[in-house]
């Protein structure tokens, strides 16, 4: 086995919490997909259902090979050619990374330090993730039980103290263009979701395998439940042209926080927090990638790949795209959804239905 | 006395806060977690806050600390890195030192090189400030000072080269490690990470005694039970 640690549920409830939260708190991404208007918020809780049924085939296939980790789950179910696929998963997690370090570092470089060169902040972040995923999955896990908190609680703080700049009529008319673009924006929220694969590579270490299923459902219910309000924030204090017009809509709103004449500036500390939540999410699908790495190379230990991995990672971020505008083009609506659907619905369904056919089953 | 496992919030745990009243235990270990964050972060926030993140000051605040750093030689994190190793030299010769001289060391750390370091303008008044306020604040929490020192060196290095994104990665790493050290089998930052909603209770303040009926989960595995439960003093039932 290549990680001898066991997380447990709560643990693994706040880091996927973590990795689905943390690029929403800057970008919010959704502002400018549809249903391109004021009902955003309707649309971030009808995700909750779409995102269960979404989540169903990859569900079903990790329940299936539930002490396999997601290499070995492919190889039972299509033999030798299950390698290519696998190479396709470790390419996926590598990406992935490389996207999160590459919009850390974009975010950075466009607020706080307008001067400094990307590749500092990408490289410092990697370094000290690839440290992280060295001391393997537990120390991951603990650290993102100890920051999540603190996170979570500062979003509902942030959404306490803007509460009083909130304009509720820029919210109106509710359903303007009817229920259709609002489903299809649920349906984009939904589908940019990763979780289902994290949870088929980690289900083989997770402790209680049968609350998994409870855990899931309170991860999306946590997510929506923050997305909601971010949406009715972010459009009700800017309205929906200066929103859609921000490059991070989110972080401008924490900016306006403003009470009295003490409570002001307080960005700075947002952005530390989310520097450190970023970090957990970044070692998170670095991990994820390295172990897959791994496995897919039926090494003995995952640690001689890891700085190995962490280059590829830091020059792949750098290559992605040549400036933000670029790299939000890749992740719009257009692009990332069906990117992200291809991997985490299209490709287990079909490896749902081979298995379900061929009878393919491991027994313990 | 030597405890093991020895965790983090034992050092902010002391065996006076049990012999009080628990508010105002309760008060001072608020005080003493105020006290480790300032000595472990006050250098480098400071150099954060002047070298990269001025905006962030208020004003007026800002006009007098540049106005106090004016025609001071060096940038503020060789300011910094001077008066933190200056310090820990004078500490550590406090130590050696026998007591008869001991005295010496107070003077000349205090006059020589605090006060006259200032007037003869080579180290800014706040750069001063920071670093007492930091020396005072590390005994406060004395048994972990050691890790105090290392960390609050790294963090004044990290802040001088990427300002608070460096302090707040700097933080990640420092957590790292000591989320994967483990005490005696128990993790080191035992009842915060990972959470035991059950010994939550007695890190951020001190309860009440008779609340405290249950030992430390992850220490004392089998044996969880310290009292029963219901010993909250209460009148008794037959009063005439």
């Amino acid at each position: 086995m290549l990680e001898n640690g066991k997380i447990s549920n709560k643990q693994m409830i706040l880091i996927f919490v973590i990795c689905r939260l943390m690029l929403t708190m800057a970008y919010l991404p959704y502002v400018n997909s549809p249903p391109w208007n004021q009902d955003l918020w309707i649309s971030a809780i009808l995700s909750f259902p779409l995102h269960i049924i979404l989540i169903l085939p990859v569900y079903a296939l990790a329940m299936r090979f539930s002490k396999l980790s997601l290499i070995q789950s492919i190889e039972v179910i299509l033999g030798p050619c299950g390698k290519i696929l696998g190479a396709m998963y470790v390419w996926f997690f590598l990406h992935r990374t490389s996207i999160i370090l590459r919009e850390l570092g974009e975010f950075l470089t466009a607020v706080p330090y307008p001067e400094t060169p990307i590749i500092v902040f990408i490289a410092v972040t990697a370094l000290f993730a690839a440290y992280a995923v060295y001391q393997g999955l537990e120390t991951i896990c603990t650290l993102g039980e100890i920051i999540a908190p603190v996170i979570l609680a500062s979003v509902v703080l942030v959404f306490v103290m803007i509460a009083k700049d909130l304009d509720l009529s820029n919210l109106q008319p509710v359903l303007e263009d009817g229920l259709a673009p609002v489903l299809y924006g649920a349906f984009v929220i939904a589908a940019r979701t990763t979780l289902g694969l994290f949870l088929w590579i980690l289900i083989p270490f997770i402790n209680e395998s049968g609350k998994i299923r409870n855990s899931l459902l309170i991860i999306f219910l946590i997510f929506a439940l923050h997305l909601s309000p971010s949406a009715i924030v972010t459009i009700g204090v800017f309205g929906l042209e200066q929103a859609k017009s921000l490059d991070f809509p989110f972080f401008h709103v924490v900016r306006m926080i403003s009470i009295g004449d003490f409570l002001e500036r307080i960005d700075a500390l947002f952005v530390g927090f989310w520097v450190i939540g970023m970090f957990i999410d970044i070692s998170t699908h670095y991990y994820l990638a390295v172990l897959t790495g791994a496995d897919l190379l039926k090494l003995k230990d995952y640690r001689p790949i890891v700085l190995a991995m962490g280059t590829v990672m830091v020059s792949l971020s750098m290559f992605l795209a040549d400036s933000m505008v670029d790299l939000n083009e890749f992740l719009s609506y257009k692009t990332l959804t069906w990117y992200n659907l291809l991997f985490t619905f299209a490709i287990p369904l079909l490896l749902l239905l081979v298995a379900v056919v061929g009878k393919k089953r491991v027994d313990y | 006395m030597l405890t093991v496992p020895y965790l983090f919030i034992e050092a902010f745990q002391s065996s006076e806060d049990y012999y009080s009243r628990p508010f105002y235990s309760s008060i001072v270990r608020l005080l003493r977690f105020t006290a480790y964050f300032i000595s472990v972060f006050s250098p480098a926030v400071y150099v954060a806050l002047t070298t990269y993140h001025q905006e962030m000051l208020p004003p007026a605040m800002l006009y007098s600390l540049a106005a106090a750093r004016e025609g001071t030689p060096f940038p503020a994190f060789v300011e910094a890195m001077m008066m933190g190793i200056i310090y820990e030299i004078l500490k550590e010769a406090g130590i050696r030192l026998p007591r008869p001289v001991g005295q010496a060391v107070s003077i000349v750390g205090a006059l020589v090189i605090g006060e006259s370091a200032v007037s003869a303008g080579l180290i800014g008044a706040p750069m001063v400030i920071v670093v007492s306020l930091t020396a005072i604040s590390s005994y406060v929490v004395a048994s972990i000072s050691d890790t105090i020192t290392i960390m609050r060196l790294t963090y004044v290095l990290l802040a001088a080269f990427m300002g608070l994104f460096g302090i707040m990665i700097g933080a990640a790493g420092f957590l790292t490690h000591m989320v994967s050290l483990r005490s005696f089998g128990v993790p080191y930052l035992a009842p915060l990470a990972p959470i035991v909603t059950e010994d939550l209770k007695d890190v951020f303040f001190r309860p009440h005694l008779w609340s405290e009926c249950k030992r430390p989960k992850l220490i004392a595995k089998e044996n969880i039970v310290r009292v029963k439960s219901d010993s909250m003093p209460k009148p008794p039932e037959n009063n005439s």
